[in-house]
Order: structure tokens, then C-alpha cells, then sequence
């Protein structure tokens, strides 16, 4: 190669120079210069180039963004009065789907990398008719906002003039309910900030007389800033048309929340009838672990307290009595679970250590009732569980406290622990429940949760009641007990997962697709592990009581470690495999 | 005006709130999004956005040509918005272009030269090992093959003082005589039509055009996802304009017109045809134009005659009220203007079916006055500046290398001997990979652009990079398709990093700025241009080139007397302050002016660049298409744009994370409901499809946006140009992307995402939460 080398010789420092000139940004100077020449000179006179684009710059009065003369037939004339708040409205005939709303709110609003608080779908003709039309959603600024009912800490606040609501971002806790409880998915959680964030309708901007960034950012003027009646001052025959209303197909009824964006466009019918792009096309769902840890282990928790009453209460009523040593391994265990179940919970949280503004939201949040109620619960069995020991540590104990420790004290706090309990169950469900997401309704949740419950409770039974040799026909009961209820519970999942039959809606199919396709690890070993449940629990429920007490132990703990697994992996699905109506959206 | 309420109002919001020790209503996260009343005419900003300066630069992407308000602190750029009075884009951008700066931060950035080693592996070498071992390499192919034998491929994204140092430096220095841009991919088509029917490569409209016209027809143009802000322009016409949309499938663009006429595809010639023949049959033509400014006309006539409605519908799949109607609207406006972008160009009869359009607006008298004309839409930033000053086709500064007046014309302007100006043009992008096959090219130096996903048949391509003995890539990214086939990588300064002009859609020039320091040791493409130059041994040709504004005064030179005449321009600080100038602006323009009018466009005399100063009406015999489907490939596979948010091979694009959220991250392709049934996959399937030349998986997108028997997939995924088939517009060689044909089938077996389907037949119906 070298022998035909070219006759060059570079100067030693041409590629230095080079270099230099390159990290050299003295080349701007002249040009920046003419333009803040330009743009101070014209601060309210908006920058004009010499010719033609003069026609723009009408403004008279105080200062105005050089953008103001674009959007200011976008905005409102006035603010708000009774009766009326701010809200988007969107003409989707002018909407062409560049998406520039979405990268201008994510500049101007200075949101992280990969943040915007507009997005846009897109849906299209779905028979013989071809149509196409992009669909941009921010924050609806909701009537009834469900982010803000459904939050613990009063993190929301919808203002009480201008309707938009805001998220106070420092009292965020980031436990991610306004995620579901928000129909549209508008608040999106920020792993960096361990908070959520969500659209404000730049009310920054808007109190300056200036429109938000999506509204100044659209080529085409097809976003607005509207003034609306709030439905409460609408006539009641009115909201019977409200009732059915979507912003779009596939998105959730208006009725849940009442949206305030409008979307107009002369052809309605196409828009009615059209498909989102996205349809079918469902993407597994956070499985929110900790929770469902939570949730399954406090649920087994009160269960055992739940059985331990009952069984005390069915004994006397045969003038028998259950052994203390039984009550005090079943109060230990239902501690020992539901401590575990709780004490994970904050990993759930972006920001634990704002978690204890929890009680907050108690008047509208059943995310504040679970926490208070199920905080309560634990304190109640703690106490007994104390109670309970205190017999086995008289000697090191003061007198006082041990005369004080009557059996009819203890099933006291231990029965009004088992009743809060109760309700504290009944509060988890409901913060799925009101959700209003179809696969979280109360025919899908309560027995669930109530059936970890109970059948979880009966498999923890077994090997508790083992523990004290005098309750072995007890576990035998127990062990038949949890058996039927856990084959119960697995059909009825089954029915509902596997099988096509007529209680299965396209939620359900939907659903199906993610545990049958990418969940269906998760899918095989609740089967699994509920099926060798279920058959430990009738080989248990038959020989038990012939068994040896080591042997009888062991197969009691695994009986009770493989439900709770199966009732794990339920939950987890119950989490990840969730599907609802949402806006459209496009392809990935 | 203030929209939030006034103080006094506010004592119910303070009535309701709680203390802060309960309600943190503010902190550093509040703060984070706290904005400021910006100076320099910005409303309320953020941080990340306050500027002490700002200044603007014309956007890199496509020909729109906005102006983007580059932020600048301490004379760095922070961040951009649009400019509010370019003339261009009136204070909009799309996604593209206010992403901008951030694919500039990118991991993949070339930041130093990669050479080759013996074992396969790139190697940083310094600036000096890599140009010696361009300069020998190339230097001894040359020498033992001839001169001939290295070829350079360009771009339309690089600015006209770095084409123009380039076309110098390769042809006039090195002894290159082929070299051809990307710019053949996008815009060769328009280019021959206008130069067969005009003179010159002339687009002769001004974006106001789309304000004044009340009737534009687009002729295989997308114009909401290709040209956003083009789009905007038509929305802001307040004559109720008629929109005639020729487009097989059903767009956006489609979606907003008055009249969509989804004709098959690759029957635009025939449509068009039809639309004369009815404008003839009809006498709404003008004929005082006609007789006065065109010639061909009986020749038009005559040919047309035979394309009546209903020939027509039968070859189009189209209504004949729809075509009778179409042409109505067209025959009766007022001020109708033709638009047409990749649709016609990239078609292998792409240059009569453009002139087929020029026709039209001539024959009508539709032309030179606003709101008219025969308009090519261009498709990159500085794809005019291409045909302009790339020196490849034509002579830079669009002269002949075939005349020897234009050659010592060119040769005094620059002040070197004439010898060194070839005497033939260059063989074209499809020609010089031919010679690769031949082995009559051994070494090929690509800049700016990225054949390995662009090309037409792109494994043949791929096939072919590899073939060579040495293959040189300037780029930005070390990441791109070509670069991994690279024996030696440039590392190349972005848009942002360096200056120079850019010339749009409408004739605009507009200033690119160095805003940005540029990474490590990369260099603008012009410092590399003037480094291989001295390394070459050239500098004494090249004194005169030595920053981009004294060769922005060399075109100006060369400009003159041509139609395209810049002369009279004062320089870089002006095309800045008037929001830049479209040619020409000749010293005769500005002896009469103090500054350009901001929107003007050409033939407002009806003198064309012929020498007799007539129009040519160019008809042609129809061919047919090439691979039409037939049983074993019963899809015609359509390509073009997807979404706003991706350019061209995503090179760039794909560098921004917001804008990968804005569009889908694997291939895609979409099918009509009907067809989706018969091969039973529903939407998100997996789907194979094949062509002759190759197969790949996409997902379906299953929608009516195309028509039943089409397949429409994105250009910017590299799995598309595996299946298309290479074949050329015989008059541009531009390669016809848009037709081929493709069988599809279900996937099985490995990346089936889903268990079942879900159909687009099955509609959400009714509530279920009722």
C-alpha cells in the first residue's frame, strides 16, 4: 500500500486549527446579536421581520410573548364564573396528528426525558369506510376528578374557580392509586421523583394571560382553552345524554369522573363508530408486588383471627373451650403475617417517608380507610398477642398488668381486632372496587379477596392447630375445610381465565390474552401450587390423624405455604393482567 | 389579560386549603416545574429553556425550512422553540424539529475517526492517520483503476457551502468524475420534469400559495405527516378551498380533503390524463396562455383524447363522476395549485406523470399567479441545494459539464484552470452501485446518508458496501446501517455544530447556525472537506474556500446571469435578518429594493427558461408496472412516510427518547380489515411478509387507511427495503419505492406476541360496566 504513497505533507497543526475552530463559537455573535436587537426593540410589538409578517403584530397593550397574537383567539374572554370552570376543547378536524402538542408541553413545561403530559392516539374506520383521525388527551380537569377522590394524602386539589386540577407534588406519597382510579391513565409516575405528575393546564401560564404550551404549539389552532358549565348547573334531563357519553372509542363513560374536554368534529358518526388503533392490543399491567404481597398476607392474616374467634365461638357454644395455647400460635401467626403484609406495603411507595399523612383523605379515599383501619387491626391483635403471652411470662411480669389480663379481656381485643379486620378486608376491596374498572368489579374482587381469606386462613389452620397436639381433629376439619374452599376458589378462576362461557365479556378475553400469552408462567403456577394445595389438604383431611406429629407438621406448613403461594400468584394477576377501557392509542 | 381570578376571588381557594406541615404545598418538586417570565419575547419558561440570547436557525430535517429559535446561554445552546415571525413556519414546528438538539447528546455520537483493522474491528485513529490513510488508499485505487474508479454518495442534509466545497474538491481536485446525492431517492423526478417543461429547475410557488389558492390538488402527497407545517399553511386559507386528494390510500391528508380520489396505484398518469382530457373536452383551458407561453399543445390534445372518464375509470378503479368532478373543480378555480411529492417522484413514470401536472396548471393558466402552480413539494432540508450545488448532475450552480462555455464559465468564477472540470455528468446513485457490481467502482466515500436502510433492494445494497475495497462513511453517529459496513468512519459536527445556508421547498435560502460545540473530535463536514483537501495537496485551489460564507460568495458568483441568480444578496447577515431569501435575488432585484419581499414566486410573466421562454407540454405513452401482484404475491406492498416524529432511516430520530415514544418501535404494516380475515391475524399480530427479493415479520396494523389487495409499510424501518424492487423512472433514475408485490401470511412459531386475536371487526359496543 505504502509503496504508492502520495506526496503530502500536512501542516502540523492544520487539524489543531481545525479543531479549534470547531469548539469556537464565536461565529454566533453576529447573528444572535440582530435578533435581540430585533426582539427587544419589540417586546410587546411582537419580532417582525421586514416585510408581510408585520400584519401579526397588533398587540397594544402591556407586555405579550412574541407567540400571543397565534393563540389568543384560543383563550377564554373572561375567567370562569359560578357554575363554570377552564377546559380543553379540541377540534379534531383540524388535528392532522403531527404531535407537537405532546413535545412542546414536554419542552415547555421543562418535564423529564421521556415526559409529556399530552399524549395522542389515533383511531380509524373499522368497516368498509376508510377514516383516520388522531386524538389528543391531556388531563380532562375532571368534575367529579377520581385522582383526586381516590387519593390518600389530599395530593389533588381541584381549584375551586378555575376547575383545573392540580397535583401538589411534594405531598405526593407515589402510591400510584390516582393511576387507577384516573379513567384516562393521566397521571404518570416518575421513577427518578418517586411522585406522579400530570397535567396543571399550565395554569402558570394561563395566570399571565398566556395559553398553555399544547395550545400554543399547535400548527393547526386545534386546541383551545373554553370556559363550561360544570354539570351541577346543567338540567337533570341533560345529564341523561351526559350519562352515555364517551370522549372517544374505547374510552371509558364520561359518567365516571365527567371529563370536561370537549371534541368536536363534523363528522361524528365516523369518529363514533371508529376503532382505536390499539385495539386488542393490551400491554401487561404493573403487578404492583408489594401490594399484592400486602394484600394476600393480610388477608390470611385476619382470616386465622377470623377462624380462631369462630372456633372459639362454636366450642363454647358445645360448652368446650379452645386450648389457649392454639389461640396464642393462631394470634402469633395472624401478627407475624399481617406485620409482614404491612410492613412491605411502604415499598410500594415512592415516598414512605411522606406516608404518614395517610389519614388525610379518609372523607373520599378507601386507600385512607385501608391504612387506618388495617393500622388498627394490627395494633388490636398486637395487643392481644401480648395479652395471650403474658400468661407463659407471668413470672417476669408486673402484677398489675397480669391481674388485669382476665380471658374475658382478651377475647375482647382479640374479637374487636378480628372486627376491624373485617372491615379493613372489606376497605382493600373497595379501593379496587371503585376503580369502576369491569375486571375490578365487586363480583370479581370481594370473593377473591374474601375467599384469601377464608380459604387462605383454613390452609394456615392446619398446621397452627397441629402445633398443639390436642386440636388434630381439629386440622382435620380445617384441612377438609380448606381443601373445598380452595378447590372452589381455583374452578371458579379457572372458569373465568381459561374457559369461554357466558359470563365472559371482551374484558375477559382481553385479559385472557396477557395470562394465556405473556402471564402465563404466572397463570401455570397458581394452577399449580392451588391444585397440590388442594390434594396435601385431602390427604390431610384423611390421614392426619394417623400421622406422626413431624410429619403431620411438615405436611401441615406446606399445605399452608403452597395456598398462600396460589393466592399470591391470583393476586399477581389480578394486578397484571387487568384490562379496561382507556383512550385510544397507537401502535408500540 | 389575566385568566385566573383576581385576589379578592380567591378566598374560598385559601378557605380550603390546609397547613402546610399537613399539605406540602410547596418544595423542591413544585419548584422543579416553576416557570419565569422569559425574556427576548418568550412567554412564561422554564429553566432549561432561559436563554440570554436567542438566535435562529433553519431546521435540518425536511424542506419546510422552519426557523427554530435556538436559546442560547453563554452563547451554548440550551434549547429551541419555533421562531415566531419566520415566514415559514409562523412560530410552529412539528416534533422533528423541536427535538432538535437533543439527538445532538447522543452515546452514539462519532467522536472520533474508526478505522478498520486487519481483524475486523474499528479502531480510533487521530485525525492525521485517518485522512493520511484515506489519501493513500483512495490514491492508489485511482491509480490503478483510474481515477473514475472512487465515487462519492452525498445528501440533501448537509448545506449548500459543504456541497458545493464538495462537489469541487471531488471533481475539480481529486479526478472523481461520479458522485451522486440521496437527493435521486427524493427528488430526481422533479428535477427532470421541471427542467424538460420549464428550462430550469424551477419550483416556481412560495408557501403563501397554500393561503391564496381555492383549490390545491396533492397528487401522491401526505402533506400532514411528510410537511406538518406546510399543512399548516393550507389550514389557514380562508377561501374555503376545494382539497383534491390522489392518493391510494386513505390519510391523513385524504382524510381532510373535500374530494379523495383512491385510485390504483401507479395510475396517476392515467388519472391525470383523464383530468386534461376533460379540461380540453370541457374548454377550460386558457387558451390565450396556451398560445402565447406553451408549446406541445395539439401534441396533448391529441394524446389525451382517449383517456375519457370512463377509459379512465377503468383503469383507475375510480367513479367517472369522481374524475368529471375532480376536473371541474380544477377547470373552474380560480387560483388552483398542483401539489405532489413521493408519490409521483418515486415512480417509475414519475417524470411524465409530473409533467402530466405541469400540464395542467399551464393549460389553465394556472401559474405565476398566487395561489397557483405546478408545485414539487420537496422532500430534505437542503434537497434544492442539492440540485443547486452539489456538482453532481449538473455543473454547481446548475450549468452543463457538457458545455464548454458553462466549464470556463464555471472555471473563471472560480478561478481555476478549466482543465480540471470534467466534460460528462456523473453517473446516477443506481449507476454507481452498478458499477460497484462491475467492479468498475472500487471505492466509494458516503456522506451524510445511509444506503445500507435507504436503498431500493437494500440487500443488494448491503452485498455491495461490502464488496468494495475501501468504503469511507462521514457521519454523525457510528451507529448507522452504512456505518457498520465502513472501512474507515469521519466523525462529522451535526446541524447546530456548524454554519451555512439551506435552501427550502419554496427557493428559500435560510442560515444554519453553530450553536453547539460539537463532540470530541468530530468536524464540521466543511472542516473535513477543506482537511482532505490539504491532505489531497490542494490547498492553492481551494485558498479561496476557506469558511463557509466566502464560499456562499463563490455561489453567488457562479449564480449569476442563471436563473437562480443570488447575486444581489448581501450576505449570511441578511438572509438572518430578512428570515431568509428565496432565489433569485439578483444585484439587478436589489438595486430596485432595499429588501426582498418575503414571499414571492416565479413566471409571473410567463416567461420560462427555454430560449424561447416557452413551456414544453411533455406527454408519454404509458408503461405498465413492472411486479404487479398475481397469485403467489397478491399484495401491492406501498411504501412512504409513517409518522411525523421519524425521519428518513431514524438515523436521528431515533436518538430523541421522546420522540421514540411518539411512534411504534417495530415495523409495521398495515392491511385492509378484509384482508386481515382472509389471513387470519387480527390487529398486533405477527405477520411474515415476503417479496422476490426477501422476507420480515412486521405487526399488522389492520385499518381502512389502505384499500383491499394494498399493504402500506414505513419507510423508516430497514426491514421495508428488503422487499422493495429495484427498478427507475427511466428519465431521473429514481428508484419507484412505492410498488411491488408481496404475499403475506401469519407468523408462527418464535415472537408470536399474542396467544389469540383480537378482530378489528369486534367493536366495543355499548357499555358493559351498565
Amino acid at each position: 500500500m505504502s509503496t504508492m504513497l502520495p506526496i503530502v505533507a500536512p501542516k502540523p497543526d492544520f487539524i489543531e486549527q481545525l479543531l479549534r475552530d470547531q469548539h469556537a463559537l464565536s461565529a454566533v455573535e453576529r447573528f444572535s446579536l440582530i435578533n435581540e436587537g430585533r426582539l427587544s426593540s419589540t417586546h410587546s410589538d411582537a419580532a417582525s421581520y421586514p416585510t408581510e409578517t408585520s400584519v401579526f403584530s397588533q398587540n397594544t397593550v402591556g407586555y405579550q410573548p412574541a407567540q400571543s397574537h397565534y393563540y389568543r383567539e384560543l383563550l377564554p374572554a373572561s375567567p370562569p364564573g359560578p357554575g363554570q370552570q377552564y377546559a380543553f376543547e379540541v377540534n379534531l378536524d383540524k388535528c392532522s396528528g403531527c404531535k407537537a402538542c405532546v413535545v412542546a408541553c414536554h419542552t415547555l413545561n421543562g418535564l423529564e426525558e421521556d415526559e409529556a403530559w399530552r399524549r395522542v392516539g389515533t383511531v380509524v374506520g373499522s368497516a368498509d369506510q376508510g377514516y383516520i383521525q388522531h386524538v389528543t388527551t391531556a388531563c380532562h380537569h375532571c368534575e367529579d376528578p377520581g385522582c383526586l377522590k381516590g387519593c390518600p394524602v389530599k395530593a389533588y386539589e381541584k381549584d375551586p374557580i378555575t376547575g383545573i386540577v392540580r397535583h401538589l407534588d411534594d405531598q405526593c406519597i407515589g402510591c400510584k392509586y390516582c393511576t387507577m382510579m384516573c379513567p384516562y391513565e393521566v397521571p404518570r409516575f416518575s421513577e427518578r421523583l418517586g411522585i406522579v405528575r400530570k397535567c396543571d393546564m399550565c395554569h402558570q401560564r394561563l395566570s399571565t394571560g398566556e395559553a398553555p404550551a399544547c395550545v400554543q404549539a399547535c400548527p393547526n389552532a386545534a386546541i383551545a382553552i373554553t370556559v363550561v358549565a360544570t354539570c351541577q348547573e346543567k338540567a337533570l334531563s341533560d345529564a341523561d345524554n351526559v350519562s352515555d357519553a364517551r370522549l372517544a372509542a374505547g374510552a371509558p363513560t364520561s359518567r365516571i369522573t365527567r371529563p370536561t374536554t370537549r371534541y368536536t368534529t363534523k363528522h361524528i358518526e365516523s369518529y363514533r363508530a371508529a376503532a382505536p388503533r390499539d385495539i386488542g392490543l393490551d400491554q401487561v399491567a404493573e403487578s404492583h408486588w408489594p401490594l399484592a404481597v400486602m394484600l394476600v398476607a393480610t388477608q390470611l392474616s385476619v382470616g386465622i383471627v377470623l377462624l380462631e374467634r369462630l372456633t372459639t365461638m362454636l366450642l363454647f357454644f358445645r360448652g368446650e373451650t379452645l386450648s389457649a395455647d392454639t389461640s396464642r400460635t393462631a394470634a402469633t401467626a395472624a401478627l407475624l403475617l399481617g406485620g409482614f403484609g404491612l410492613g412491605l406495603a411502604p415499598l410500594h411507595l415512592g415516598q414512605p417517608l411522606r406516608a404518614w399523612r395517610a389519614f388525610l383523605g379518609l372523607r373520599t379515599s378507601w386507600l385512607s380507610r385501608e391504612a387506618v383501619l388495617l393500622g388498627q387491626y394490627l395494633g388490636l391483635l398486637a395487643l392481644a398477642t401480648a395479652m395471650l403471652w403474658s400468661g407463659a411470662a407471668a413470672d417476669y411480669l408486673p402484677s398489675v398488668w397480669i391481674d388485669a389480663l382476665s380471658p374475658d379481656a382478651v377475647a375482647i381485643v382479640l374479637t374487636l381486632a378480628a372486627g376491624f379486620g373485617l372491615v379493613g378486608l372489606y376497605s382493600s376491596a373497595m379501593i379496587y372496587i371503585v376503580t369502576r374498572r369491569r375486571l375490578w368489579r365487586p363480583g370479581r374482587t370481594l370473593p377473591r379477596f374474601f375467599g384469601s381469606a377464608a380459604a387462605g386462613g383454613l390452609a394456615w389452620a392446619v398446621p397452627l392447630l397441629l402445633i398443639t397436639p390436642s386440636s388434630v381433629h381439629l386440622a382435620s376439619a380445617a384441612s377438609f375445610g380448606a381443601a373445598i374452599l380452595l378447590a372452589v376458589k381455583l374452578i371458579w378462576e379457572c372458569s373465568i381465565q381459561l374457559m369461554t362461557h357466558l359470563g365472559c365479556d371482551e374484558f375477559d378475553a382481553r385479559s385472557r390474552c396477557l395470562s394465556l400469552g405473556p402471564l402465563r408462567m404466572l397463570t401455570v403456577a397458581s394452577y399449580a401450587t392451588g391444585s397440590v394445595a388442594v390434594a396435601l389438604a385431602v390427604f390431610a383431611a384423611l390421614f392426619v390423624s394417623s400421622m406422626p406429629m413431624e410429619c403431620s407438621l411438615l405436611l401441615g406448613f406446606g399445605i399452608a405455604v403452597l395456598a398462600s403461594g396460589s393466592e399470591l400468584c391470583e393476586r399477581l394477576l389480578y394486578f397484571s393482567s387487568v384490562t379496561y377501557e382507556r383512550m385510544p392509542g397507537s401502535l408500540r | 389579560m389575566n385568566l385566573m381570578p383576581q385576589p379578592n376571588l380567591q378566598s374560598e381557594r385559601q378557605r380550603r386549603t390546609l397547613p402546610q406541615l399537613l399539605q406540602q404545598r410547596d418544595g423542591a418538586m413544585t419548584r422543579e416545574l416553576l416557570l419565569h417570565p422569559g425574556a427576548h419575547g418568550l412567554g412564561m419558561t422554564h429553566t432549561t429553556l432561559a436563554a440570554d440570547q436567542t438566535t435562529t436557525a433553519v431546521c435540518g430535517y425536511c424542506s419546510t425550512g422552519c426557523g427554530l429559535r435556538v436559546h442560547l446561554r453563554d452563547q451554548v445552546a440550551v434549547g429551541l422553540t419555533p421562531e415566531t415571525e419566520y415566514p415559514v413556519n409562523l412560530g410552529m414546528a412539528c416534533p422533528k424539529g423541536w427535538e432538535a438538539l437533543r439527538v445532538l447528546d447522543s452515546e452514539q455520537r462519532a467522536t472520533v475517526p474508526l478505522l478498520r483493522t486487519s481483524d475486523g474491528d474499528m479502531q480510533p485513529v487521530t485525525w492525521d492517520q485517518a485522512l493520511r490513510t484515506f489519501t493513500t488508499r483512495l490514491k492508489n485505487i485511482q491509480q490503478q483503476y483510474g481515477n473514475d474508479s472512487v465515487a462519492f454518495l452525498s445528501t440533501g442534509q448537509i448545506p449548500c457551502e459543504e456541497m458545493a466545497l464538495l462537489g469541487a474538491l471531488t471533481k475539480f481536485g481529486m479526478g472523481i468524475i461520479h458522485g451522486d446525492g440521496n437527493t435521486r431517492q427524493c427528488m430526481a423526478t422533479a428535477v427532470t420534469a421541471y427542467k424538460e417543461s420549464f428550462g430550469f429547475d424551477a419550483p416556481p410557488f412560495t408557501y403563501d400559495d397554500f393561503e391564496q389558492s381555492d383549490c390545491l390538488v396533492f397528487i401522491g402527497s401526505n402533506l400532514c405527516v411528510g410537511h406538518p407545517i406546510m399543512w399548516e399553511r393550507v389550514l389557514r386559507n380562508r377561501h374555503q378551498p376545494e382539497i383534491i386528494v390522489i392518493d391510494p390510500r386513505h390519510t391523513e391528508t385524504a382524510a381532510a380533503a373535500t374530494q379523495h380520489l383512491p385510485l390504483r396505484p401507479k395510475s396517476d398518469l392515467i388519472l391525470l390524463y383523464g383530468i386534461t382530457q376533460q379540461l380540453i373536452a370541457n374548454d377550460w383551458i386558457n387558451h390565450e396562455f396556451i398560445a402565447q407561453h406553451t408549446t406541445g399543445f395539439n401534441e396533448l390534445a391529441a394524446h389525451v383524447a382517449r383517456f375519457t372518464p370512463e377509459f379512465v375509470a377503468d383503469h383507475t378503479g375510480l367513479a367517472p363522476e369522481a374524475i368529471a368532478r375532480a376536473a371541474k373543480c380544477i377547470g373552474t378555480g380560480k387560483a388552483v395549485s398542483l401539489w405532489w411529492t413521493m408519490g409521483v417522484n418515486q415512480s417509475y413514470e414519475g417524470t411524465r406523470t409530473a409533467q402530466a401536472i405541469i400540464n395542467i396548471a399551464l393549460i389553465t393558466g394556472n401559474i405565476g399567479r398566487p395561489g397557483t402552480g405546478a408545485n414539487s413539494v420537496t422532500g430534505q432540508c437542503n434537497a434544492m441545494g442539492s440540485r443547486l450545488w452539489s456538482n453532481t448532475t449538473s455543473l454547481m450552480g446548475h450549468h452543463r459539464f457538457e458545455s464548454a462555455e458553462d466549464r470556463s464559465k464555471v472555471a473563471e468564477a472560480l478561478g481555476i484552470d478549466v482543465c480540471h472540470i470534467p466534460d460528462r455528468g456523473s453517473w446516477s446513485y443506481e449507476r454507481i452501485l452498478q458499477g460497484v457490481r462491475n467492479g468498475e467502482i472500487r471505492a466509494l466515500w458516503v456522506i451524510a446518508t445511509n444506503p445500507a436502510h435507504s436503498w431500493i433492494d437494500q440487500s443488494e445494497a448491503r452485498e455491495l458496501l461490502d464488496r468494495l475495497d475501501f468504503l469511507v462513511v462521514q457521519d454523525m453517529y457510528t451507529t448507522s446501517d452504512t456505518a457498520r459496513h465502513a472501512d474507515l468512519l469521519l466523525p462529522a459536527a451535526a446541524w447546530g455544530e456548524k454554519e451555512g445556508t439551506f435552501i427550502n421547498s419554496e427557493r428559500r435560502y435560510g442560515m444554519l447556525k453553530k450553536v453547539r460545540r460539537g463532540p470530541g473530535a468530530a468536524l464540521s463536514d466543511f472542516a473535513i472537506f477543506r482537511a482532505v483537501a490539504h491532505y489531497w495537496g490542494l490547498d492553492e485551489m481551494f485558498a479561496a474556500w476557506s469558511d463557509p460564507e466566502a464560499v456562499f460568495r463563490l455561489m453567488q458568483r457562479l449564480s449569476a446571469g442563471q436563473p437562480c441568480d443570488i447575486t444581489g444578496i448581501a450576505g449570511y447577515e441578511q438572509i438572518d435578518a430578512c428570515g431568509g431569501i428565496q432565489w433569485p435575488w439578483s444585484k439587478g432585484d436589489a438595486a430596485t429594493a432595499e429588501s426582498p419581499p418575503t414571499q414571492r414566486r416565479l413566471f409571473a410573466d410567463g416567461r420560462f427558461f427555454h430560449p424561447d421562454g416557452r413551456a414544453r407540454l411533455i406527454v408519454a405513452d404509458l408503461t405498465s408496472m413492472p411486479e404487479s401482484p398475481d397469485d403467489a404475491f397478491p399484495f401491492t406492498l406501498l411504501t412512504g412516510r409513517g409518522s411525523v416524529s421519524q425521519w428518513h432511516t431514524q438515523t436521528r430520530t431515533s436518538q430523541s427518547p421522546l420522540l421514540r415514544q411518539l411512534y411504534p418501535s417495530h415495523v409495521y404494516v398495515e392491511l385492509h380489515p378484509q384482508d386481515a380475515v382472509q389471513i387470519g391475524v387480527g390487529n398486533g399480530d405477527w405477520v411474515v411478509i415476503k417479496s422476490r427479493r426477501g422476507a420480515v415479520r412486521a405487526t399488522a396494523s389492520v385499518s381502512t387507511t389502505v384499500q383491499r389487495g394494498h399493504a402500506f409499510m414505513p419507510m423508516h424501518y430497514e426491514q421495508t427495503n428488503q422487499l422493495t424492487l429495484a427498478h427507475f423512472d427511466p428519465y431521473s433514475r429514481q428508484p419507484s419505492y412505492k410498488d411491488c408485490a408481496v404475499s403475506i401470511s401469519a407468523a408462527t412459531g418464535r415472537g408470536q406476541s399474542r396467544p389469540s386475536s383480537f378482530r378489528l371487526s369486534k367493536t366495543i359496543k355499548g357499555d358493559p360496566s351498565a
